[in-house]
């Protein structure tokens, strides 16, 4: 009997001291939001962790996209992008939210590169609301982005970085946090605006060299899709999103000088592919229909 | 009876605290090994990044990154492994790791295997394939993070 009261209380000491030691050492790090608590594979989908071989993709920032546009001669059109007051009506889910985040931070892209200081506050006050919905505002607190954002709104070529900054912060956020799921929606919407953009631009006669890079850009239609296809348990609206834009690489594929370049071939060159007036046509209606998807909320 | 239930109390805080030993309760600072890379980054523009947490297991293996590259622009690829507690093995080629007769464009071996960041350019539009060649070690321990960034210009 004393040796079970000796027991049980020398049980009662070690559980003391242990919950005394775990909860010090908990309380350390919990509230360091730099520190990565994970070991998992950022990068890879979840279900392959221990095959070890399989194959994850980096995705442009939006910016960069905007950048290859401009640079091809894209020009500024105002209210091409998607209404920044939508923001609000935006809340049917992380799917939803995080699609018209990418969709906002590509107008945002497109504004700030052609230096139109007030529309490009208007898609930060978006792309705000919108990464706040996700649980990412913190991305407009570090370095005081949002600040310095205001401060160079009236410097050239200064608000490129600033994006970037807000794109890298968010990109390692989601990382951290293992919500890739999040970063290939965002991908997706500002992909799908970005060609919509270049696609308008291009209908409005003043982007002829446009036509080459939207081609281009097909040639990370797939990467979007396997990302997207990934992380499809992690929400069920995701294949929604994978089906949409895997029905536009499907419409591209089927022009006949894509066939004709990409037929039995591992590695294509896509700045060498050309298709038809009609089919650019096809093509621009295609991501008008899956973009016009996507603002629709 | 009081301190009975504390001791199995207790137990059950051991089992908890156990659990939280080994690999999960190692960490990466992100934000420095950012910072890090931004700088080493410049003068070109932030494009895309990845953070790798590895584990090694009991044998040898590769992941593999596919880094889709665009006409016109020139880009620079940095690698921070400050974080890592010992090295692998980091190469880029122009085909993936499946084709026959991939070209090796860079490696971490012949940069200098002593070395924690490694900066490379490159200026062709094509998909580039990222390999990294973590050693065998012991099954599931956690050997810290790589950080890739992708700049264009």
């Amino acid at each position: 009997m004393h040796l079970n009261k000796a027991a049980s209380a020398l049980y009662g000491s070690l559980a003391t001291a242990a919950c005394i030691f775990l909860f010090s050492c908990g309380s350390g790090k919990k509230d360091d939001q730099k520190e990565v608590t994970s070991t998992k594979d950022t990068t890879a989908p979840a279900a392959a962790e221990h095959k070890g071989d399989q194959t994850s993709y980096t995705l442009p920032s939006p910016i960069q996209i905007a950048s290859i546009f401009k640079k091809a001669g894209l020009t500024y059109y105002p209210n091409i992008g998607n209404a920044a007051e939508n923001a609000s009506k935006y809340n049917a889910g992380k799917v939803n939210e995080s699609l018209n985040l990418g969709v906002y931070s590509a107008d945002l892209s497109y504004c700030a590169l052609n230096k139109q200081a007030q529309d490009a506050r208007n898609y930060l006050k978006a792309s705000r609301q919108m990464a706040e919905m996700l649980g990412l505002g913190k991305v407009f607190e570090t370095d005081n982005l949002a600040s310095r954002f205001d401060a160079n709104l009236s410097v050239d070529d200064s608000l490129g970085p600033i994006i970037a900054d807000m794109e890298m912060q968010t990109d390692l956020i989601l990382q951290e946090r293992e919500q890739e799921y999040i970063s290939a929606t965002v991908f997706a919407g500002a992909w799908v605006e970005s060609m919509y953009i270049g696609g308008k631009v291009f209908e409005k006669g003043k982007g002829k060299n446009v036509s080459a890079h939207l081609i281009e850009q097909m040639a990370i239609a797939n990467n979007i899709i396997k990302a997207l296809k990934a992380n499809e348990s992690k929400d069920p609206a995701i294949s929604g999103v994978a089906s949409d834009i895997a029905s536009i690489r499907d419409l591209f594929e089927n022009f006949a000088g894509v066939k004709a370049l990409t037929q039995d071939r591992d590695e294509v060159d896509f700045s060498k592919i050309a298709i038809t007036d009609a089919e650019m046509a096809g093509f621009i209606k295609k991501i008008d229909e899956i973009r016009a998807k996507i603002v629709k909320g | 009876m009081k301190k009975l239930l504390t001791g199995i109390l207790g137990l059950c805080c051991l089992a908890i605290f156990a659990s939280f030993e080994g690999p999960d309760s190692e960490t990466c600072d992100t934000n420095a090994l950012k910072d890090k890379a931004r700088k080493a980054m410049e003068p070109f523009k932030f494009d895309a990044a990845k953070l790798m947490k590895i584990s090694t297991r009991g044998q040898e293996y590769k992941k593999e990154i596919e880094v889709p590259l665009f006409s016109g622009e020139s880009y620079r690829f940095v690698f921070n492994a400050e974080a890592l507690k010992s090295a692998i093995g980091i190469e880029i080629f122009n085909k993936d790791k499946d084709s026959k007769n991939r070209k090796l464009l860079f490696s971490s071996k012949e940069a200098g295997a002593d070395k924690k960041e490694f900066v490379w350019n490159y200026d062709k539009s094509t998909k580039v394939y990222v390999d990294y060649t973590i050693p065998a070690g012991e099954n599931g321990a956690f050997n810290g993070c790589l950080l890739f960034m992708l700049g264009y210009k």
